[in-house]
């Protein structure tokens, strides 16, 4: 069978830049998938891309398929498109704080989901919303309804945007950095109800975050990005007990622990590259510690190493091969 | 909806509420009545004449004395609201949407589309108004039709220009690409998303513009090419008021007076909306 969202060879370019390269990952039903990364390394231009919102930005799929089960969406017709967005897919935007239009009710703005994809009518949709707002845990959904954004804290926001997200009925969901805007606290319950949602509904999650400790604690399988690439995927066992590639043993090197003394966590030298001036070969070579001279002028293939583990590295794959 | 309650359910504590603009409303309102039951209230018709009584002083007969044609002037300055203000509303209002409806498909469309019509509206701005109107009376004659083309066209360009670029910047927003992620087609991101949010500063400069209406079309009734006498206008008062300035100063006066408090009025009562448009003021709940 097929997997709910296949990417395969993705590549975007904005003019003459190409901030995705050679991308590739899968969701299963009910799987969450992290993609993790520092800022800059793609991660919301990947989640742009699946959504079909590229050229909003001004970008452009160069080369490679995105599969949403048996539909290819590269090229895919606008007016298809669109009932896809929210009905299929879904995106949980970055920021709740501005993603919810500040003239209109909460309640109104969930409805909408459900009358446009589900073809539910006002009552019928409210009660959706009503009942999507509780499993969300919004107390006193039924008066939230009737309040404007502005009157809600940023954790209830999220709540909102995700069950406005929800309010469609998607198979998949994307969710970019949906906890970064918040405290802890409020980070652990929304995290929580993500899993709990995609456990129970079988839906997909690409869970995009910087976060190598909410990865640990929600996902089953990581993808790590690096400057537009996926440098190393795989089960997340996997990956934090026996990372191949530098750039996910210096990731995981970086996450607080018990027991580190002072000064023992370290970060990783050198600042992620602008899109404009991308290393040759590895993009990572100038911040690797393993570094080799080959690295700097060919770029390492993706080679599976174990069951669904998969490392984009000279170390795992030492046989030279032809300039890309 | 009453003026009291528009400012009450906006700024939060009620012991700091303004009382300017209440004011400014309650006079506007007094303007808007008067214009529209001048008929009524005014003690004589505007254009009943009476030579022997010409440049009278203000007395318990004629409140604001008579003009030259011996008209009571407190009549004539009633039925010249009737023709100022409506000359002012109707042609803001029709700027103000015209140029709503371009300036958000400039901002939205974008490109090739949104330069040349900008380049076109842009025109507008190289001619001062009073030129402008000159123009247009010279096409089609005085009177309160090429008045109100005149300002409604001179505006136009700065309804446009505004309402375009709020549309630009709310298109960058977050919860518009929320939007259009959830499915959104383009008619309801322009019409349901970016629209509404663009609209209250476009209000607020409605308003003041129409203080700038009034004065413009005082300024073209000077120059006797808005309404024509002898249909009262508080310009055109004020212009056969200035031959006798100084030996029947009420001729000129009382309409002078009549622009100025309602341009005053406008702007208070402009920035009190200004004020009451801003929804994050309200209080937080949750």
């Amino acid at each position: 069978m097929s997997p709910l969202l296949g990417v395969r060879d993705l590549a975007v370019t904005f003019g003459a830049q190409r901030p995705l390269d050679d991308v590739g990952f899968r969701v299963e039903r009910g799987e969450i998938l992290g993609l993790v990364g520092e800022s800059g390394s793609g991660k919301s231009i990947t989640a742009m891309t699946v959504m079909g919102l590229l050229p909003l930005v001004g970008g452009r799929v160069a080369a490679g398929s995105i599969r949403f089960e048996d539909t290819e969406l590269v090229g895919l017709e606008e007016p298809a498109y669109r009932r896809l967005r929210g009905g299929r897919i879904a995106l949980i935007t970055q920021n709740p704080m501005t993603s919810l239009d500040p003239m209109v009710r909460i309640g109104r703005q969930v409805d909408r989901g459900a009358r446009l994809h589900l073809g539910l009518d006002a009552a019928t949709a409210r009660a959706r919303t009503l009942e999507l707002m509780e499993r969300m845990r919004i107390p006193d959904a039924a008066r939230v309804c009737e309040l404007h954004p502005h009157q809600l804290s940023g954790g209830m926001k999220q709540r909102i945007v995700i069950a406005m997200a929800l309010s469609g009925a998607p198979d998949l969901l994307i969710a970019d950095e949906p906890t970064t805007a918040l405290d802890v606290i409020v980070q652990a319950q929304i995290v929580q109800l993500l899993v709990e949602l995609v456990r129970e509904q079988r839906l997909g999650l690409v869970l995009i975050t910087h976060d190598m400790g909410l990865v640990a604690q929600a996902c089953d399988r990581v993808a790590v990005m690096y400057c537009g690439r996926i440098v190393e995927s795989g089960p997340v066992d996997t990956m934090f007990a026996a990372p191949r590639h530098p750039y996910t043993r210096a990731l995981t090197a970086c996450i607080p622990r018990p027991g580190l003394r002072h000064g023992d966590l370290v970060g990783i030298p050198g600042a992620v590259p602008s899109v404009a001036e991308m290393p040759t070969g590895c993009r990572f070579h100038p911040r690797c510690a393993d570094a080799m001279p080959t690295c700097r002028q060919h770029a390492p293939r993706s080679v599976a190493i174990g069951a669904d583990h998969a490392v984009a590295c000279r170390l795992v794959e030492p046989a030279p091969e032809a300039a890309p | 909806m009453t003026l009291s309650g528009l400012f009450r359910s906006t700024t939060a504590p009620r012991s700091k509420r303004r009382i300017g603009p209440t004011i400014a409303g309650l006079i506007l309102v007094g303007f808007a009545v008067a214009a529209l039951l001048c008929p009524w209230v005014a003690p004589w018709p505007y254009d009943q004449q009476a030579l022997a009584l010409a440049y009278r002083a203000p007395s318990p007969a004629h409140w604001f004395g008579t003009d030259e044609f011996g008209r009571d002037v407190f009549s004539r300055v009633l039925y010249g609201a009737r023709t100022s203000l409506t000359v002012a509303l109707v042609s803001i209002s029709t700027s103000c949407l015209l140029g709503m409806v371009i300036g958000a498909l400039c901002g939205y469309v974008g490109g090739r589309f949104d330069r040349w019509t900008m380049a076109a509206i842009d025109l507008t701005w190289c001619f001062p108004e009073i030129l402008l109107a000159l123009l247009l009376v010279a096409i089609l004659g005085p009177g309160s039709t090429s008045t109100v083309l005149a300002i409604a066209i001179a505006y136009l360009a700065q309804f446009t220009r505004l309402t375009r670029s709020q549309i630009r910047a709310l298109k960058r927003e977050t919860f518009v690409e929320a939007s259009l992620s959830f499915g959104a087609g383009p008619a309801h991101i322009l019409l349901c998303r970016l629209l509404p949010n663009a609209i209250a500063p476009v209000i607020v400069v409605a308003m003041l513009t129409t203080g700038d209406a009034i004065l413009l079309e005082a300024t073209l009734g000077f120059f006797g090419m808005g309404a024509q006498p002898p249909t009262p206008s508080w310009g055109g008062m004020m212009s056969s008021g200035s031959e006798l300035l100084f030996d029947a100063p009420w001729v000129i006066l009382w309409p002078g007076a009549a622009i100025a408090v309602s341009v005053v009025s406008i702007n208070v009562f402009g920035d009190g909306v200004l004020d009451a448009l801003d929804v994050k003021k309200r209080e937080r709940v949750h």
